[in-house]
């Protein structure tokens, strides 16, 4: 036993008190008075349907969110589209272009039908520079 | 005789003759540690009073892997804050005042009464620590339960409640040698 634990023992032990009678009758008096405070269950009961009740009104929710979003019109933009450039002159006004276009039907093998979109091409580019060389 | 566990099982089956056993039982051991921690003797006594209202009204949340002794300690040093703090008074103020309870229930003797000194160096919760320690013979554990600490907290305040005494016994017993 070390030095100070037995010095610390021995001061305690020299701390006198006594219990006055007057004290024991309060205790006492006051003990008869006290009701125990009876054990709380910790957990909260719930009745045995809750849990469906529960289940069912998340499901129902999630449901109706779900059609509100898809039930909602287009998403119309916040703003007005503001020109990403700005000229100070006014451009000509060009007549509609009379475009002849056919429908490419691809029945032959893909090289020819290359060759062939190709001429097509040449032909179209041809025909809009005659057209253009006429107007201008 | 009854142990401890069997009393506060028949007291939580309503028998205040049981608790009043436990009572009987705990009481001066319980009065001792108050007088050192409250500013008035009368402070000690409502506190003591206290604890055992508060314990027997809620017995049914005892822990019995605690001892019980520690719940009542847990009890008592609420009690004894709360005392303190209506007076607005800390220990180390009323250590050397003409009402300190611990003073008038010390022995004369020609040595320092420890506790005294403690009571001047130590905050109170390390006071608290070294008295469950050495008055009480408790475990870390059972001091870290009725401080509500963790058990490093309790070991390393231990150690410095204890160097801070190491301290004061030594100058004591050197003032002793000096005026001898």
């Amino acid at each position: 036993m070390d030095k100070l634990a037995d010095r610390l023992r021995k001061d305690a032990a020299d701390i006198h008190v006594e219990v006055s009678p007057e004290l024991d009758n309060r205790i006492r008096a006051s003990l008869a008075g006290v009701t125990p405070e009876a054990p709380r269950d910790e957990r909260p009961r719930h009745p045995p349907w809750f849990w469906w009740a529960s289940s069912l009104t998340g499901l129902a929710a999630a449901v109706a969110i779900i059609a509100i979003i898809n039930t909602g019109g287009p998403t119309t933009p916040s703003s007005m589209p503001v020109a990403a450039t700005q000229t100070d002159y006014a451009l000509p006004e060009l007549p509609a272009l009379p475009l002849k276009a056919e429908q490419a039907m691809s029945i032959s093998p893909l090289e020819q039908e290359l060759s062939d979109i190709q001429s097509d091409l040449e032909k179209a580019r041809q025909a809009v520079s005659e057209d253009v060389r006429q107007i201008f | 005789m009854s142990t401890d566990l069997e009393l506060i099982e028949a007291a939580k089956d309503g028998s205040v003759d049981a608790f009043t056993e436990l009572v009987h039982a705990y009481r001066e051991r319980l009065l001792r540690f108050l007088v050192t921690r409250c500013a008035s003797f009368a402070d000690a006594e409502d506190a003591l009073q206290d604890t055992f209202i508060n314990a027997y009204r809620y017995l049914h949340s005892y822990d019995p892997q605690w001892r019980f002794s520690t719940w009542l300690y847990r009890i008592a040093i609420r009690n004894a804050a709360r005392h303190n703090r209506g007076n607005v008074t800390e220990l180390g103020d009323i250590a050397d005042s003409e009402g300190d309870p611990l003073s008038t229930c010390i022995k004369d003797s020609e040595r320092t009464n420890l506790w005294s000194a403690a009571r001047r160096v130590l905050s109170d919760e390390v006071y608290t620590a070294m008295w469950l320690r050495y008055a009480e013979d408790m475990s870390v554990n059972d001091i870290s339960g009725a401080l509500d600490r963790t058990s490093s907290w309790t070991k390393v305040n231990l150690m410095r409640g204890r160097q801070a005494l190491e301290a004061e016994m030594n100058r004591d017993d050197s003032r002793s040698k000096a005026y001898g």
